[in-house]
């Protein structure tokens, strides 16, 4: 695993990799921080605090969460992003005979995926703690800008930075199990148009369409899930089920390309 | 002194795809040292065959192993093994000497060799190029140059000469036999036996998927198909022809020469009776002898002889 572990950084430690990340990274710092922040009006009165994070308001974005609220809100669009990539990635390792060549050379066939999964999970950890302090910077120089009416007494205490720590935590983790059900489909289907057509279409418009006929479907499928995780929970799903159900997803995910990986003929 | 043990051997090793029996119940041995070229026609089941030595696919039955190692643990020996298969697979993305750096994490070998390396298989300024730059060869030449990341006892090329050119084959053929310095074993597979000829020294010939000769490549087709008889004069080929079929000697005028197939009888006995039939009919030889045959040409008759 440490073996597959170090050849997937030597690809991602490029400096072409660091700028395309860097770039990326400060992009959606930009435009998620300054969307969420102009775009905050005050709260409307009436009802109680809906559960999980709503549309963010001058009042959310005053509270000590509101540091990494933009992170938090530019990260639920996310997903499906993170699902690509990750099905590109490891399809693309099938289609170009690569796992066939570091096979070859590291025979332990779960410690390679794991090794690998573990370093892309690495690299993608790192760049959203980048995305996010970006984020809390712009953040800030937006807030404390002339005609603003954003309180920041709340951001720079120590419950803020709690929140901030908890914002990047959740978005690690749905980032995980994104890349885990990507990872997953690329290794069932060892190609990458069809595993990318299968997630993308199963994770957008079929989830929500059976939605609109089954209320049940957030509840249970994993790309509505997933969207109520990073929302910090909704009416109808909470955060504590969404991330009990997501968990077990990931597990019987993880666990199913494990065993495809561990069986499949790589040539031949 | 003790012989060696065999790099590879298997035994009865057989792969089945559903109905279809890619490598049939095949049993052979490649001595350490040699180059052993693994030839067959396309489809004889060889890529399958090296591709479960490297691990890569679990064969249906039968055993064998690698460097002292069984095969059910490729884990043992691989580090010791060096393989390029079905073609070479590298991120095109990145250069050559990345794609080195890439497999020599995956392998734990020091990357302090892949510049040594690059220029041992003759890419050392064109290390830095992306892998989706090179040329058909120049990518032939990385796979053997990541092949030979860690200095392995054991380097397995599967069709290395696929698709080049005529000078890249000989680029690639020369390189073959620099790398068969004795120490190691050199297992290398092609459908085209003329282009290994050169370089090995150990041969296996495979047919849909079956075992069809095994051994050092001169005892390949040895024994004499058919004698060749040269007339003085050529317009003495056709009398010389009807001459030894009334004798029941079936002769295939070729060329100037009379090629007069063996078929069961004693190559000297039949020189000795065409010589007395040339002679009786007043016609001079001046040529007669066994019929020689280039590698190929045995390699192609043992084939054929294998689908009768």
């Amino acid at each position: 695993m440490t073996r597959s572990f170090r050849a997937e950084l030597q690809k991602l430690c490029r400096r072409r990799i660091y700028v395309a990340a860097a770039i990326g990274a400060l992009a959606f710092a930009l435009i998620a921080t300054v969307a969420v922040v102009l775009s905050a009006e005050p709260a409307r009165g009436g009802g109680g605090a809906p559960p999980g994070r709503g549309a963010p308001t001058l009042e959310s974005l005053g509270a000590t969460g509101g540091l990494a609220e933009s992170f938090s809100t530019g990260v639920s669009f996310l997903g499906i992003l993170v699902l690509v990539l990750f099905v590109a990635n490891f399809g693309g390792e099938f289609s170009q005979g690569t796992f066939r060549t570091l096979l070859m050379r590291q025979p332990h066939r779960i410690g390679l995926l794991a090794g690998k999964m573990a370093a892309l999970l690495l690299f993608a950890g790192v760049l959203l703690a980048l995305a996010e302090l970006l984020s809390v910077a712009t953040s800030l120089a937006l807030a404390l800008a002339p005609g603003q009416q954003i309180s920041t007494s709340s951001w720079l205490t120590l419950d803020g930075a709690g929140e901030a720590a908890s914002a990047y935590a959740s978005a690690l983790l749905g980032v995980t199990a994104w890349a885990t059900l990507g990872a997953t489909l690329a290794v069932l289907l060892r190609s990458v148009p069809l595993a990318l057509g299968i997630g993308v279409a199963w994770s957008g418009p079929i989830e929500h369409l059976v939605s609109d006929v089954w209320t049940g479907a957030a509840q249970w499928f994993p790309g509505l899930l997933l969207e109520s995780w990073a929302v910090g929970g909704t009416d109808d799903v909470s955060a504590a089920h969404a991330a009990l159900v997501l968990s077990l997803y990931v597990g019987a995910a993880g666990a199913l390309a494990a065993l495809t990986f561990r069986r499949r003929d790589f040539a031949g | 002194m003790t012989t060696p043990p065999p790099t590879i051997s298997l035994d009865g090793l057989s792969k089945r795809y559903g109905g279809h029996v890619a490598v049939d119940d095949l049993t052979i041995e490649v001595p350490a040292g040699v180059v052993a070229g693994f030839v067959g026609p396309n489809g004889a089941g060889k890529t399958t065959t090296m591709a479960m030595l490297l691990g890569l696919v679990k064969p249906s039955a039968g055993s064998g192993a690698v460097l002292g190692h069984s095969l059910e643990d490729p884990a043992a020996y691989l580090h010791r093994v060096g393989a390029l298969i079905e073609g070479p697979a590298f991120y095109p993305g990145l250069s050559g000497a990345q794609n080195l750096a890439v497999v020599a994490a995956a392998a734990g070998h020091d990357p302090a060799q892949i510049g040594e390396l690059l220029a041992l298989v003759g890419l050392a300024d064109r290390g830095d190029d992306r892998f989706r730059r090179y040329s058909m060869g120049m990518k032939q030449r990385l796979g053997i140059a990541a092949a030979l990341l860690g200095d392995p006892d054991l380097l397995i090329l599967d069709e290395p000469i696929n698709g080049l050119d005529p000078a890249g084959v000989a680029e690639i053929r020369s390189l073959v036999g620099r790398l068969a310095d004795g120490r190691r074993t050199v297992f290398v597979s092609s459908h085209v036996l003329s282009e290994l000829e050169q370089v090995c020294d150990w041969l296996i010939v495979v047919e849909h998927g079956a075992l069809v000769f095994q051994g050092p490549a001169s005892e390949l087709g040895r024994a004499t198909t058919a004698i060749v008889a040269v007339p003085e004069h050529k317009a003495d080929l056709p009398r010389l022809q009807r001459l030894l079929h009334a004798t029941g000697h079936d002769g295939e005028l070729a060329a100037g020469e009379l090629l007069i197939a063996v078929d069961g009888s004693e190559p000297r006995r039949l020189a000795a009776d065409v010589n007395r039939a040339a002679g009786a009919a007043g016609i001079v030889l001046v040529e007669l002898g066994p019929h020689k045959t280039t590698l190929e040409e045995r390699y192609l008759a043992t084939i054929n002889g294998a689908d009768r």
